[in-house]
């Protein structure tokens, strides 16, 4: 081959690579994600890439030639050629604007970039480069993103450079603020005017210069950052007692180093300021008034408005009474303040009260001394209520206007059901009362003063219709509230906690109708809360069926985050792990996205709970969704329960029916035992409680119609069968049957108490009875000589006890005993501890 | 008529495409260059893969699924090829050694950018060659050293009003 032949090959070799070097680079350029095209002034397209194509329908290689008109609507394009034309006259520089595309029906955002393109060898050439980004993404993401803003119950607001408020704020600053269309408002009349008076001058100084700053550089802001008020005060302008306390945080938002605007978040921090405030009273107060506080923070408003009126009137009988030395009038008075002071935990009042009732008992009663006493006595009591009264008013400002008017007034609106309860209770303290009525009457009075978890329902069905809808998913809302009654402390606990939690599961948890489709799921997401009350605690779950918490992010974060290193976030259960989502550091947004979008506001709710000595837990719902557990302490004592002989329980029963049959009317027979024999039985039971719970439960179903009791065994339960013989005329039982009927039904659950429908017919399950001949001996130990006559006649005393309820005495050392005797103990003590002991050994068998 | 053979067609007729000057271009262009001390011949052939799909199919007895995007724009090269071929051959009769280069592939956006051969005496030409089953475009730029060369070649004065016309019909 000669030189010239390869030097041929040579130059055909490097035109091959040249070749296959430019058509890799075309390639690049036809894969390019963007929208590319050159097209000339009247859009008809020479050179465009693969996105284009995929619009236009057809392959890439048949895209030359075709013009980029059939990409709009006629009026868009008219839109899109005029910026076309006018940069190929202007023959240089770039337009950029924003224009959607109509494909197929649908529009897809597209942020367009026009440039003209030269060619030195073509000046003839009249060529645009046109570039268009898919923006429709992020147009959703602020769509989604300006939903949540107008649903967050956060104010989001930004300051302009001439201090109004700009036109996108969050819907949640018109309720912050109660007034509407604050957009172009001064922000320092709408935000600070109201409580700037309350303001330091340094603060005051901060707010003005933080107006200045904008449009400055971003230093500015820096230096007076630390000085802005980060908590203020708000009066409302249509009502001045309508005070909020405010959190505001402050963000410069920056460019070219210059500040543009100042956006404020602002939450609503009025009550944690007045808890605040409280424990800060508290900590300078004594005890006594920490206590008086904390008491009243528990009481309800309705109730405590009516308290304040009647306990104005018995003191001042009180004091009348004691005055003249009517101290008998005087003890029937106080008797009716330790009720309703008990009613409402006035511990310390009804204490007092009780001091000074036993006071009055005493049989010195009369001498100089014992009047100059009970007279101190009655002022004690006295001071102690004006005490509380002061306090009342300071904390519901609106109360002491409200019970003044009524005093002027004189007028009366007739007595409302409370304050029917609260008189016929007020006489059945008197001391001719029934006690069973009394307790009825304390029940239904505590009944008032707790409110139905129920009551928060249409608040949380409305806010998951609302924020459903805004955020483009459906849901559905299962509530099963189980009559759980509560007082306003956990009440609102609790309905922050849930309402955060639907929220949470409504953002992050249910998938959109799409997705769920998908995934085979229904396109309704599932959200339910359940409540539960087993004894002394409330346990609530709030649930989704959606798509759970991802538990290797939540490790990778808690990792990332150095709260656990790998190993040992390794060696964690699910569980354990789970428990990190409530830290205050994973509520950060970013975080939210990491882990499902789980942990915003998570650690709030902790904390809220775990503050009333609750607990809370989440773990995956089986087979999809998240469940979050919420256990709560209640203060409602479980009766203590002891041993009874199923005989002395009905007969108490009957006499209470009895004693009803003659109040209202009713007519319920005596109970029947047709195939039982309550002497037999022994009923594991608080007498008194049970006796209440059930006698109204019964006179409940007879009030509008005759019923037969028909008593026997089940097991380990008595079985109450309720048969309705025939309807007749309704009897108006008191309001207090009503009142304290959910409470009667928690008395029985606790007793294992279970409820059956028959035809014609309810049966009640009671637990737990105990066959006589199966009670446990108890091993008895005695404390002292034995043989002295004294020990004797105690232990004789205990042996009868033991025959009635037919126990096993076993004598024992005191190391082994189940009770201990001391010699000379009353009878009733011996009774209360053989009670005790007997109690004890059901409860470990 | 050597392009027809080539491609199997029998009725591949040349249709002057003036009006499309100078922006005669389809999706892909291959182009060779025919060439010697006197002259030098750019002959272009602008394709896109469905309009020549047929023909490729026709010349492999293929179906048109199983012809890879690299086969056909290689077989757009080997079209140009052909019709170089006849041209230097033409020369050749007549007296005029000339040498060609390999077919180059490029996209047919690249016309626009041309940059014509910088020569004394400029001949330019496009038109496209049809048949029922497919078409394609094609398009010269003859430059020329020495003006007395057709008339050395005898065939000079036909083939340049050949060219001049459109009629190229030996090709």
């Amino acid at each position: 081959m000669s030189d010239l032949n390869r030097d041929v090959q040579a130059g055909q070799q490097l035109l091959s690579i040249y070749e296959r070097s430019k058509l890799h680079l075309e390639e690049i350029l036809d894969r390019q994600p963007a929208l590319f095209a050159i097209v000339n002034p009247v859009g008809t397209v020479f050179r465009t890439n693969e996105e284009v194509a995929r619009f236009f329908g057809v392959p890439l290689s048949e895209c030359a030639g075709a013009n980029l008109s059939c990409l709009f609507s006629a009026e868009r394009w008219r839109t899109f050629l005029n910026h076309l034309e006018n940069l190929s006259s202007a023959g240089k520089g770039q337009v950029n604007f924003e224009l959607p595309i109509d494909l197929r029906q649908q529009e897809v955002a597209i942020y367009w970039r026009l440039e003209v393109l030269r060619a030195e060898n073509s000046p003839n050439l009249n060529l645009v480069v046109v570039v268009g980004q898919d923006i429709s993404d992020l147009r959703r993401a602020e769509k989604q993103l300006s939903e949540v803003f107008a649903t967050a119950p956060v104010g989001i607001l930004t300051v302009e450079a001439d201090g109004t408020i700009s036109p996108t704020y969050s819907a949640y600053c018109e309720w912050l603020f109660d007034r509407v269309e604050i957009a172009g408002c001064g922000a320092r009349d709408v935000i600070f005017a109201s409580g700037e008076d309350h303001l330091e001058m340094e603060k005051v100084e901060a707010i003005e210069n933080l107006f200045k700053s904008i449009s400055g550089p971003s230093t500015e802001f820096e230096k007076i950052r630390s000085r802005l008020p980060t908590e203020i005060p708000f009066f409302s302008a249509r009502n001045s007692q309508a005070q909020k306390w405010l959190h505001l945080t402050y963000h410069p938002v920056v460019s070219d180093a210059k500040i543009k605007k100042v956006l404020i978040l602002i939450e609503d921090r009025t009550s944690q300021f007045e808890l605040r405030q409280l424990q800060e009273r508290a900590s300078i107060l004594n005890e006594g008034e920490t206590m008086r506080i904390i008491e009243i923070k528990r009481c309800r408003t309705e109730l405590l408005k009516i308290l304040v009126k009647d306990f104005a009137n018995i003191f001042e009988d009180l004091q009348s009474a004691a005055d003249s030395g009517n101290w008998a009038q005087a003890k029937n008075y106080l008797h009716a303040i330790k009720g309703n002071a008990r009613i409402v935990d006035f511990s310390r009042l009804a204490s007092l009260a009780h001091d000074f009732e036993t006071f009055l008992q005493e049989p010195r009663s009369g001498t100089p001394e014992w009047k100059t006493q009970a007279l101190a006595q009655a002022d004690s009591v006295n001071t102690e209520w004006s005490e509380i009264r002061t306090l009342i008013f300071t904390l519901h400002k609106s109360m002491g206007d409200t019970v003044q008017e009524q005093k002027d007034k004189g007028t009366s609106t007739g007595p409302s059901e409370i304050e029917q309860i609260l008189r016929r209770h007020r006489q059945a303290m008197d001391g001719a009362g029934d006690p069973i009525e009394r307790a009825r009457l304390q029940l239904a009075l505590k009944a008032f003063n707790s409110t139905p978890l129920s009551s928060m329902e249409t608040k949380i069905r409305t806010h998951v219709e609302r924020t459903a809808a805004a955020k483009g998913k459906e849901a559905t809302l299962t509530c099963i509230w189980n009559d759980v009654r509560v007082n306003e402390e956990v009440w609102s606990t609790l309905s922050d906690s849930i309402l955060h939690l639907v929220n949470n599961a409504l953002a992050h948890g249910i998938e959109s109708p799409q997705v769920r489709e998908t995934a085979d799921k229904d396109r309704k997401g599932a959200i339910g809360i359940e409540v539960h009350q087993t004894g002394q605690q409330l346990r609530c779950e709030v649930w989704d069926d959606g798509r759970g918490i991802e538990i290797e992010k939540v490790r990778t974060l808690a990792v990332q985050k150095r709260m656990v290193t790998l190993v040992d976030s390794l060696k964690q259960t699910p569980q354990e792990l789970m428990q990190l989502v409530f830290t205050a550091d994973f509520s950060t947004a970013k975080v939210v996205d990491q882990t499902a979008g789980r942990g915003v506001g998570l650690s709030s709710v902790a904390e809220q709970v775990r503050r009333l000595g609750g607990e809370i837990h989440a773990e995956a719902r089986k087979p999809v969704g998240t469940v979050f557990q919420l256990t709560l302490p209640l203060e409602q004592a479980l009766p203590d329960k002891g041993f009874a002989a199923l005989s002395d329980l009905v007969n108490r029963l009957d006499a209470e029916l009895a004693r009803l049959n003659s109040q209202f009317g009713l007519a319920i027979p005596p109970i029947e035992r047709t195939s039982l024999n309550d002497l037999d039985y022994i009923v594991y039971c608080a007498l008194e409680p049970l006796t209440l719970a059930l006698t109204t439960i019964f006179a409940r179903y007879a009030s509008d119609k005759t019923v037969d009791i028909n008593l026997t065994t089940s097991n380990d339960k008595l079985c109450f069968e309720i048969r309705f013989v025939k309807p007749r005329s309704a009897i108006n039982l008191g309001p207090e049957f009503a009142a304290s009927l959910p409470s009667c039904f928690s008395l029985c659950f606790m007793h294992q108490g279970e409820i059956s429908q028959r035809e014609h017919a309810n049966c009640f399950f009671i637990g737990q009875i105990i066959a006589a001949e199966q009670l446990p001996a108890v091993k008895v130990a005695y404390d002292g000589n034995l043989n002295s006559t004294v020990a004797i006649e105690t232990s004789n005393q205990l042996l009868n006890i033991a025959k009635r309820f037919s126990i096993k005495i076993i004598e024992s050392r005191p190391d082994e005993a189940d009770m201990t005797v001391a010699p000379g103990s009353s009878e009733d003590a011996v009774c209360e501890e053989l009670v005790r002991a007997m109690g004890n050994l059901l409860k470990k068998g | 008529m050597r392009l027809a053979a080539y491609l199997c067609v029998d009725d591949l007729k040349i249709e002057s495409d003036s009006q499309a000057a100078p922006l005669l271009f389809d999706h892909w262009m291959t182009m060779i260059l025919i060439s010697n001390a006197e002259l030098k011949l750019i002959f272009k052939v602008h394709f896109s893969p469905g309009a020549i799909g047929p023909w490729a199919e026709q010349k492999f007895q293929v179906a048109r699924t199983s012809i890879s995007p690299r086969q056909i724009t290689d077989f757009g090269k080997e079209i140009c090829n052909v019709c170089a071929g006849a041209i230097k051959q033409e020369f050749g009769l007549h007296g005029v050694d000339t040498g060609t280069s390999l077919p180059v592939l490029c996209r047919g956006f690249d016309e626009l950018f041309f940059d014509p051969p910088d020569g004394k005496r400029i001949f330019v030409d496009q038109w496209r060659l049809a048949a029922s089953s497919g078409r394609i475009g094609t398009s010269i730029h003859l430059d020329v050293q020495d003006p007395g060369l057709f008339q050395r070649m005898q065939i000079g004065k036909t083939l340049s009003l050949a060219i001049a016309s459109g009629e190229v019909e030996d090709l």
